[in-house]
């Protein structure tokens, strides 16, 4: 979005790709930046608004890039994109959600609640328009469109493919957290207490399925104890061979704003290295200083559940005193890493792809310019200056070809 | 944490890396290892300290850490290692660097464990048994290289002692054992010291001793414990008692012998088929056992799986010796019964053949066995008595 906004903040004209239904990606779903703690919703509402006032971007949301061909100045793009259901005409009312009676997992919450067939996608959507999971909807079912007072809803909505032309390509496809029901010791998906830290951000966002506060899946109660870990399928050859960047600081923004929910609870980050870059050592000063807060070297390579009581044991080796230790916890959040989004685009040849599936940094050559995290992974703020100098090298790119 | 200075060992490090411990360098000290063994203890575990003490060449620390002997390679950290760093592959070269520093002459240790002088070594058993063999020419009993170019027969049957006497066997044997074991008595205290020293132990002793540690190693207690290496436990059954039936066959055959005068039972046979059939069959079953044992860990070290061991030259100079050594007493024995019952001569070469090499392999072992891998055998029996003596202990019997 940011790449786009900048591009044609200078008069060139964007079309903006986007797979899912809304603009924002991960960043929507985050409680707070980093490391800034402030919500998202502020950073995310003034790019909107920079989006709305600009006539030069097109936004193509469910939209998938099927071909590109061609070469700087001259791309080919062939897109497809699916049906929403509802259309531009939505303004958002929630009859519909009243009237539907079917339920889907909330993919924006990663499952943590759920919603009607018919909502909208989150709280700071754009476009601010409902959709249709058409995939669970029972056959012949019309509620939705019966009660809409404006008509936007049309199930038979079919989905439809374009070919768009361009100087210059811009990837910035982001990233999908691991998936941490691989990592078999750590019984995520196995006890219901074990969440990702993408869900715990959305546990701790006002706009989240628990409105700001943590709690135990398992009985919805408030956690007594919270354990962090670190590492958790990151610079793993098993897993992700990789650091992926930010969750060292991701968890020190959690426990700090956990502080904040619930003064009592007590915490643990079980850490290998505490990698926090820059400035952002205050973070982890503030941590330290954090009497509930204790930050425990050691990975931790074993997590094993009662069955009755459904508390955490978490196994690990006090890498200081050489000791083995074994926590307690009752809520256990995994600082599960990033995985690069750019396996199902058909990337012209001349764009690299590393071992590990992010792209090569570049693109003057190729037309095809990489920002964020489809190269590294990388924190908000610098994924925001790479967009930055993405946009310039697309106008540099378009400027050479003309 | 203590505090002190550390002497960096780079010449260690060097062997510890040739050794098998070529990924130590990729540990990055998240200690998932110390969490996962199955055998190590709560109290200080390893082998998350070893592996930093090996990066740093902290070589004092390591020659004197009971520790290394508590693993048994079983590699539950190895697989699970978020690196691929092989910790359990660093604590098996450890413990090869650790028995080339406790060998008294040192320099023996480091040539047995180094494959450029294991042709030099070899040779010594090959000139030794083949300059004795010569003296049997021109002797009332002709016998060595004389009856090797005519072999007589007995009871209708060729028999080895008619080639090599059981007294010229004594005669290199005795003293042969005698310095190996002259050999063990030394490393193994300059161990004792060393561990003394650096772990006086804070924990209460165990009960026991040898006896418990022999009867924890002939159970193959802690192999049993491991996860992803079984396969261990069932081809360090078949070394250890495949060895132990032929020791106990020819340790009862000396007693019988010299102690009462007797031949091995059965003795009343009518031809050489059936001198000695009870231990004949007692041996082979050694034998066999030794040789699936062979051949189990050959397949498994080849392999390319998750319980795949890393195998350097001591482990397979090891390997390959004892195999040869059983292959070759079997050989010997099959090709003496055939060339006894085909009465041919040139068969009867080629047996005798067999059993130099067989004899050449046997001397090799002993000769070596305080340098080489099977040194394990004294040194990690020290360990675990010194362990039980400072209260470290494996973990389920702190439990």
């Amino acid at each position: 979005m940011t790449v786009a906004l900048e591009a044609a903040e200078t008069g060139a004209q964007v079309h903006l790709l986007e797979q899912g239904l809304s603009l924002g990606g991960r960043i929507a779903q985050l409680a707070r930046y980093f490391p800034k703690m402030c919500p998202p919703s502020c950073g995310l509402e003034i790019n909107y608004r920079r989006l709305r006032k600009n006539p030069n971007v097109m936004v193509h949301t469910l939209t998938k890039v099927t071909a590109i061909n061609g070469g700087p100045g001259a791309f080919e793009v062939a897109i497809e994109t699916a049906p929403r259901f509802v259309n531009g005409d939505c303004t958002c009312c929630g009859d519909c959600i009243d009237a539907c009676g079917v339920e889907r997992e909330n993919a924006f919450n990663y499952g943590l609640d759920k919603s009607s067939a018919i909502f909208l996608p989150h709280p700071m959507a754009y476009p601010m328009t409902y959709a249709v999971d058409n995939a669970i909807c029972p056959s012949g079912c019309q509620k939705c469109v019966d009660v809409c007072k404006v008509n936007a809803i049309n199930l038979k909505e079919e989905g439809t493919t374009d070919t768009l032309k361009a100087d210059a390509i811009a990837v910035a496809t982001g990233w999908t957290p691991y998936d941490a029901t691989k990592l078999d010791q750590l019984g995520f998906g196995k006890y219901e207490n074990v969440i990702t830290n993408v869900m715990m951000e959305r546990m701790l966002a006002e706009d989240g399925p628990t409105s700001g506060k943590a709690v135990k899946p398992s009985d919805g109660e408030a956690p007594k104890r919270i354990a962090y870990v670190q590492c958790a399928g990151s610079r793993d050859r098993k897993h992700l061979p990789y650091c992926s960047a930010v969750c060292c600081g991701a968890s020190m923004k959690e426990a700090i704003v956990m502080r904040e929910v619930d003064e009592a609870v007590e915490q643990t980050i079980f850490y290998i290295d505490r990698r926090v870059m820059g400035r952002n050592e205050d973070v982890l000063a503030k941590v330290e200083a954090d009497e509930k807060t204790l930050l425990q070297r050691g990975k931790v390579a074993k997590i094993v559940e009662d069955a009755t009581t459904k508390v955490l044991t978490l196994s690990a080796e006090d890498t200081d005193t050489g000791n083995r230790v074994e926590a307690e916890a009752d809520l256990v959040v995994l600082a599960t890493g990033m995985v690069p989004n750019n396996g199902d685009l058909p990337l012209p040849e001349s764009c690299q792809v590393d071992d590990n599936g992010f792209l090569v940094a570049g693109g003057l050559e190729s037309g095809v310019v990489p920002a964020g995290c489809a190269v590294r992974p990388a924190p908000m703020a610098a994924c925001m200056q790479d967009a930055t100098g993405a946009a310039l090298k697309t106008l540099v790119i378009a400027a050479k070809a003309s | 944490m203590s505090t002190g200075t550390i002497k960096p060992d780079v010449a260690f490090v060097r062997d510890v890396l040739a050794q098998g411990g070529d990924d130590l360098k990729k540990c990055y000290q998240c200690a998932t290892c110390a969490v996962v063994c199955p055998v190590s203890p709560d109290d200080k575990p390893f082998p998350r300290k070893e592996m930093i003490w090996a990066q740093w060449g902290a070589k004092d620390k390591l020659l004197s850490d009971p520790d290394l002997w508590l693993c048994y390679q079983c590699n539950d950290c190895s697989v699970q290692c978020p690196r691929g760093a092989r910790p359990g592959d660093v604590m098996g070269a450890l413990r090869k660097v650790a028995i080339a520093a406790y060998s008294v002459p040192s320099f023996l240790g480091r040539m047995v464990q180094n494959p450029s002088w294991f042709m030099v070594l070899i040779t010594v058993p090959v000139l030794l048994l083949g300059f004795l063999l010569t003296l049997g020419s021109g002797a009332e009993h002709v016998w060595g290289w004389s009856e090797f170019a005519n072999p007589s027969t007995e009871k209708g049957g060729y028999v080895f002692h008619n080639f090599v006497p059981h007294l010229l066997i004594y005669a290199v044997f005795v003293p042969t054992s005698i310095l190996a074991v002259a050999a063990f008595a030394m490393g193994g205290l300059g161990m004792w010291n060393r561990m003394k020293e650096a772990f006086p132990g804070s924990g209460a002793a165990a009960e026991g001793g040898l006896v418990d540690v022999i009867r924890d190693v002939l159970a193959h207690r802690h192999f049993d414990t491991c996860g992803d290496s079984k396969w261990r436990t069932w081809a360090h059954f078949g070394f250890l008692f495949g060895f132990g039936f032929l020791a106990l066959t020819t340790a009862a055959t000396i007693v019988l012998m010299y102690g009462f005068n007797l031949p091995p039972p059965l003795p009343f046979s009518p031809n050489h088929f059936f001198d000695g059939l009870l231990w004949k069959i007692i041996g082979n079953v050694g034998a066999v056992i030794l040789i699936a044992g062979c051949v189990l860990t050959i397949l498994k070290r080849t392999s390319d799986g998750v319980d795949t061991l890393k195998s350097s030259f001591s482990d397979w100079a090891l390997l390959l010796v004892i195999l040869v050594i059983a292959l070759t007493g079997m050989g010997a024995q099959l090709l003496r019964l055939w060339s006894s019952s085909a009465g041919s001569v040139g068969l009867a070469q080629v047996a005798y053949v067999t059993y130099f090499i067989h004899l050449v392999f046997v001397f090799y072992l002993i000769l070596y066995a305080p340098y080489c891998k099977l040194a394990h055998l004294v040194y990690r029996t020290i360990a675990l008595i010194y362990g039980r003596r400072i209260g470290r202990l494996q973990k389920e019997e702190a439990a």
